[in-house]
């Protein structure tokens, strides 16, 4: 059909066929960062995982875990969290790193503070040293499917917790806490404490962590059904103690009548609380997330009324359980994205809450 | 072969594109038709709600299964409420279901006939206690009549849907919030707020969620029985 005479009519084919091409890539993944990083990942050296795309994997070649295979990946299980500063992030680390010595590997403990550059030096760093798993709790929803990616094509297989990323397929497992669920369990005992009614202000966590969004979500999926409950500020303290101190601080002055406050999470309850103290406001109703000894002890002093508990320990031992599971039978046994319900701390039951575990 | 292509004459080079232009816009249509969409309410990233849409309309679309499921795996409540205070561990392997991974709440789905006690709507979150018999005139359970419904019972509860089909937690919740105003409209909206009256008989089927302290249920289905056993 193609001749020479119909130059109009080619050059419809050639757009036609880059047309197709095009749109050729629609069913894929739409991930746009840049994998430049990943081609300087030898594979050459890395014997073990040729082929362990994630689903049949041969299991380490050694069936003792504890020994090292020769040339194979290492025995070694490399952990990624946010920086220790916040406890929650530090009994991640510690739940992470008992389970895998229980298990007979060696650990590495690492910190990305938040900075997805980071992140992926400390994935390059597990890659050279051969990582036999990658657990992480990671710094960005969106800019960590690289780094993950990176990883599974190095033949590391990754265990995330905590925080989800917006991509299946790539990491192992996803054990996220179930934040939008603990978000409305706190919000819906904010709500019954100011009486469906007032003047309350918000909180926000950090912008790039998914996890703000999620909380926030699920508060005014709560609130926002009162018509009676009025937000008359909302801003970020991102995460901080000290921030939330200063930007309450401002919020008291420009906003005389604040009957609560519902913070993001534990840590900048902390501050806004002590800011209101500050203030001479003692009876303006506080709540937070996540579970920390703080807030309990607050709660228990009758200051802070509620939080929800993330099970930060559990789920970071759940996941050392499913990586060695799945380094050894090439399966987790569960599904790749699994939520575990956070559960609302108040003074009935704050007592048996300790290090992100609350006792029966 | 190409049939629709007025032009016969292949000098004409202004008509030839021109006739082709249909054929293209098929092809066109064809593979812009083979995109998938990979999840349900797939939205873009950092949790904006732009998949809301999709979630409701998933929701839409499945209410009938969900109100055919709930009432094919209903048991009769006074034996969930029974087994539950004698062995509640007994009560979760006979009865319980969810679809939520380990570590999370049980979700018993019962149908059941009973007298409304007691109508609240001081809070939002309106409740109906129900004392079901034998009547002692004591309520043993309540049914959540919104218009503001707490908790993801009915969610929870099905077998067809889980966690690991959406994009992440965001789109997940809205479904079970979308199930909630699917109640509010076709459940509660569609007997009227003057239907919850003390004293009324009612069969109900529908889902509540182990919590240690009451039985919350949020229904699929209400009736009001004629006054029989």
């Amino acid at each position: 059909m193609l001749n020479q005479k119909g130059w109009p009519w080619l050059r419809c084919l050639v757009l036609m066929i880059g047309m197709a091409l095009l749109f050729a890539g629609c069913g894929s993944a739409n991930n746009k960062t840049d994998e430049s990083s990943s081609s300087g990942t030898s594979q050459s050296g890395n014997s073990s995982r040729s082929g362990s795309s994630g689903e049949s994997g041969n299991a380490s070649p050694s069936s003792d875990s504890a020994s090292q295979g020769s040339g194979n990946s290492s025995n070694l299980i490399v952990i990624i969290t946010p920086s220790h500063d916040n406890p929650f992030f530090k009994t991640e680390a510690d739940g992470a790193a008992e389970k895998a010595q229980e298990l007979g590997y060696e650990t590495l403990v690492l910190t990305h503070d938040d900075d997805p550059n980071k992140q992926d030096q400390l994935i390059d760093t597990a890659i050279s040293r051969k990582a036999a798993a990658i657990i992480l709790d990671n710094a960005g929803a969106d800019a960590t499917i690289a780094a993950v990616k990176k990883a599974k094509d190095a033949g590391i297989p990754s265990f995330l917790i905590d925080r989800e990323i917006n991509e299946t397929g790539i990491a192992v497992s996803q054990i996220v806490s179930n934040n939008y669920q603990g978000a409305k369990l706190v919000a819906e005992e904010f709500v019954r404490l100011m009486g469906e009614s007032g003047n309350y202000v918000e909180l926000l966590g950090k912008e790039s962590d998914t996890n703000a969004h999620i909380r926030s979500q699920g508060f005014h999926e709560v609130i926002d059904q009162y018509p009676d409950m009025v937000m008359v500020s909302q801003q970020t303290a991102n995460w901080s103690q000290t921030e939330a101190y200063s930007k309450m601080e401002s919020i008291i002055q420009a906003n005389k009548d604040i009957k609560g406050v519902i913070a993001g999470n534990d840590t900048m309850a902390m501050g806004a609380m002590a800011a209101l103290k500050a203030a001479g406001l003692n009876d303006v109703i506080v709540v937070g997330f996540d579970g920390s000894n703080d807030v309990r002890d607050s709660i228990l002093a009758g200051d802070i009324k509620a939080t929800a508990l993330q099970p930060a320990y559990k789920i970071a031992q759940m996941a050392v359980e499913q990586a060695d599971q799945y380094l050894k039978t090439g399966s987790t046994g569960a599904e790749e994205k699994q939520l575990v319900d956070c559960v609302l701390i108040t003074m009935d039951n704050a007592s048996r809450l300790d290090n992100f575990n609350l006792k029966d | 072969m190409l049939k629709g292509l007025s032009c016969m004459k292949a000098s004409d080079r202004s008509c030839r594109p021109r006739a082709i232009l249909p054929a293209l816009f098929a092809i066109l249509a064809v593979l812009l038709s083979s995109c998938t969409v990979v999840k349900i309410g797939e939205q873009p990233a950092g949790g904006s709600s732009a998949g809301e849409a999709d979630v409701a309309s998933y929701a839409r679309d499945t209410w009938e299964r969900v109100v055919s499921y709930v009432n094919e795996h209903a048991h009769d409540l006074p034996d969930v409420m029974e087994t539950l205070l004698a062995d509640s561990e007994k009560a979760v392997e006979t009865y319980g279901v969810r679809n939520a991974s380990a570590g999370s709440a049980w979700n018993f789905i019962i149908k059941g006939q009973g007298k409304i006690t007691a109508v609240h709507t001081e809070s939002r979150a309106g409740t109906a206690e129900i004392d079901v018999p034998p009547y002692d005139g004591e309520p043993d359970a309540a049914l959540q009549i919104g218009p503001v419904f707490k908790g993801t019972s009915i969610r929870d509860s099905l077998d067809f849907v889980n966690f690991d089909q959406f994009k992440n937690q965001i789109d997940f919740a809205k479904l079970a919030a979308a199930y909630n105003t699917l109640v509010l409209e076709n459940v509660i909206d569609a007997k009227g707020t003057e239907w919850f009256q003390s004293g009324k008989e009612i069969r109900f089927v529908g889902v509540f969620t182990e919590n240690g302290r009451d039985i919350l249920i949020t229904p699929v289905e209400l009736d009001e029985t004629g006054g029989g056993a």
